[in-house]
């Protein structure tokens, strides 16, 4: 039995900031190594489970969004910069874990109050002005923190009603788990040869783990798994797919047109639900670097529509990761 | 019960304005001996505690039981729930956050992603009312099953000691609630009441009627007040310090403390050795604002414990500055019933 719940819980409490990604090839070892994969981490930090050739390739990224500190002041309070797209609105009173190279410290995320920075109620501290309090202050200083260690926010993994599920960093985790489905799938169904796992480093920091991966694999073929935007208030309906509607295939100029029409007749012979995000240029994903790279490849995007994206309270919904990775199972044994 | 597992307990505890009854019972169940309860109709508890001997002046001590939260106002089509919030609650404490509803439920609020809102607005947090609570529900009729308008909600927010400091929701008064559960435990040496009051958050309204039935001669209020101790803030702007001990304030937003009572607090702390600081802001405002305008007039102090981040689901204060602050308690209430 797979239990996608246990799984989400595990891979969003990984501690795998941009760039610090090892804590992934243990976890992912686990999993794969017994399902007959050649388990390793790349140089880049890039873990690949590779079964038989591995001439396709799926793509999930491992890496989360976080900050990293630049500083300690005496009074007990971490300076620290983003790493990535961080949302400055979403930090302030939020848990967070400072990650060193021996042990975690528990931090929460502060910020000189706005009257102070001579501002209003309403603006969000620039990102220089971020604060994070770990308690500790003069003689009590912990020497364990240095610049260059990490920071995410604390996991904190809730259910909101039958099949929804709310947590920090389901941005990717939701993708790495379609990747783990996947794989389950296709072992109960033989049909787990020629394929090439890739759970990504740095994609959040500028999709940069992506294009050492393919050098190294040379995939003939690549399907991206990532989330997307779910409908919400202020969210623009064309960019945007209810909750529940199964996986968005990708339409782009960076994806090949008739894997993406290939993977959405299939979505219809299988009665599976679907939706197509269309994207003008860019997809913002692995799927940009990855269908380039090394001479290039057909490439596709599946992605799972998460709510509050790069928020600490990102929200999805089980059955959308459960048809992702039906969808690509059945792609996948298909040989498209 | 060390007081630091019977904070743990009562911040966890569930009690937004208006919806103060789990506090309360939590309260009830530890009362000891010689306490005698009454609970008025707006559902303060008042407890008085018979001393080794009657005092002269009747003192009141009093903390506030609830806490700042959200009332849901509306359900949306798509199973989104509309709220307002219940007490002071700035807005970049709501955007991002876990809730738990009455029913026990979680919700979490959220906010639209920034790659999807124009650079300019990344840099204001949303207000309240453009603000969803999401429960996982996708239309109002599956909403409905769970909850309905006039439902409240509190941050969900695990209680965590770190550095000699503790962060967790509510704080803000539930350590007052602590500290006066702690002081009822012993015999005093004179008479004393205890008050915990309902509907601090929403504009004093507890401690209106409560200081009125009470009728005291003088009234210590026990809270929790801001401090902005952070790296980068400098001297008066720091407002009050963590680790410094109670804070005794002479003037804040809702109240002139009397300067007699405010010199006669600072010079006991100085006879006891025991650590306490002022506020160098006039800013705030407690249920002192209501008390000391009761009736004809009461003589009222408030000795607050220095909190970090109050009204967000991450409270912090210093353990080292409970014991004081319960050492300065002792000393006033005594001081002020011998009279």
């Amino acid at each position: 039995m797979f239990d996608l719940l246990q799984c989400l819980r595990e891979l969003t409490a990984l501690p795998t900031p941009s760039g610090r990604e090892e804590a992934a090839l243990p976890w992912l070892q686990s999993y794969f190594s017994p399902l007959g994969a050649a388990v390793e981490a790349d140089r880049f930090g890039n873990v690949l489970a590779v079964f038989g050739t591995g001439k396709t390739l799926l793509d999930a990224h491992i890496d989360k969004i976080g900050l990293v500190v630049t500083g300690m002041d005496p009074q007990g309070f971490l300076h620290a910069a983003p790493v990535g797209r961080a949302d400055t609105r979403v930090l302030a009173a939020a848990d967070m874990t400072v990650y060193t190279a021996k042990k975690e410290f528990f931090a929460v995320a502060a910020s000189v109050p706005p009257h102070l920075r001579g501002q209003t109620v309403y603006d969000a501290p620039p990102a220089e002005d971020l604060l994070f309090d770990i308690g500790f202050c003069g003689e009590s200083l912990p020497p364990d923190i240095e610049p260059g260690d990490r920071l995410l926010f604390r996991p904190s993994f809730h259910t909101l009603s039958d099949g929804v599920v709310t947590s920090p960093y389901l941005d990717n985790s939701a993708g790495a788990a379609v990747l783990l489905l996947t794989a389950f799938l296709l072992s109960e169904r033989g049909a787990l040869s020629d394929l090439a796992f890739c759970f990504s480093a740095q994609e959040e920091a500028g999709l940069r783990g992506a294009s050492p991966a393919v050098f190294q694999l040379r995939p003939e073929k690549a399907f991206v798994v990532d989330v997307s935007f779910a409908r919400q208030p202020g969210a623009r309906e064309e960019h945007t797919a209810e909750q529940g509607s199964g996986p968005m295939i990708g339409f782009s100029p960076a994806l090949d047109h008739d894997l993406s029409r290939a993977l959405r007749s299939l979505a219809e012979e299988k009665n599976l639900p679907h939706t197509a995000e269309i994207m003008g240029g860019a997809t913002g994903t692995n799927a940009d670097v990855i269908s380039k790279a090394a001479g290039g490849r057909k490439t596709a995007l599946l992605s799972i529509p998460i709510r509050n994206m790069h928020t600490p309270v990102e929200t999805v919904r089980l059955s959308d990761i459960e048809n992702t990775a039906r969808l690509l199972a059945d792609a996948i044994e298909r040989g498209l | 019960m060390e007081l630091l597992e019977q904070i743990e307990q009562l911040s966890l505890l569930n009690g937004p304005s208006g919806n103060e009854g789990a506090v309360r019972d939590y309260i009830l169940h530890r009362l000891p001996r010689g306490a005698e309860a009454h609970v008025d109709p707006l559902g303060n508890l008042i407890v008085t505690r018979k001393g080794k001997n009657k005092a002269a002046k009747k003192v009141m001590l009093e903390a506030h039981m609830d806490e700042v939260g959200m009332i849901i106002t509306h359900l949306e089509t798509n199973g989104l729930l509309r709220f307002a919030p219940l007490g002071g609650i700035s807005p970049e404490s709501l955007c991002g956050k876990r809730v738990r509803l009455e029913n026990g439920d979680t919700g979490v609020i959220g906010a639209v992603p920034c790659h999807l809102i124009p650079e300019e607005a990344r840099r204001h947090y949303p207000k309240a009312e453009d603000l969803f609570l999401d429960i996982g529900a996708s239309s109002r009729e599956e909403a409905l099953l769970r909850v309905q308008p006039g439902d409240t909600a509190v941050f969900l927010s695990d209680f965590v000691r770190f550095g000699g400091k503790i962060k967790g929701k509510a704080l803000d008064d539930r350590v007052g609630c602590a500290l006066l559960l702690t002081m009822m435990q012993e015999e005093p040496l004179y008479d004393l009441t205890f008050v915990f009051t309902v509907q601090e958050e929403v504009g004093l309204r507890g401690a209106e009627a409560a200081a009125f039935t009470v009728a005291p001669d003088y009234a210590l209020v026990v809270e929790t007040t801001t401090a902005s101790d952070l790296a980068g803030v400098e001297g008066e702007k720091r407002v009050c310090e963590l680790g410094k001990g109670p804070v005794v304030s002479f003037m804040d937003r809702a109240t002139i403390y009397p300067s007699a009572l405010y010199r006669m607090a600072m010079t006991k702390a100085k006879q006891e050795g025991i650590p306490a600081q002022t506020k160098t802001a006039v800013a705030g405002g407690n249920d002192s604002g209501a008390v000391h305008k009761s009736r004809g007039g009461v003589q009222t102090l408030a000795v607050s414990l220095p909190c970090r981040y109050l009204h967000s689901p991450a409270c912090v204060i210093e353990e080292s500055d409970l014991q004081p602050t319960l050492r300065l308690l002792r000393a006033l209430a005594e001081e002020l019933a011998h009279g």
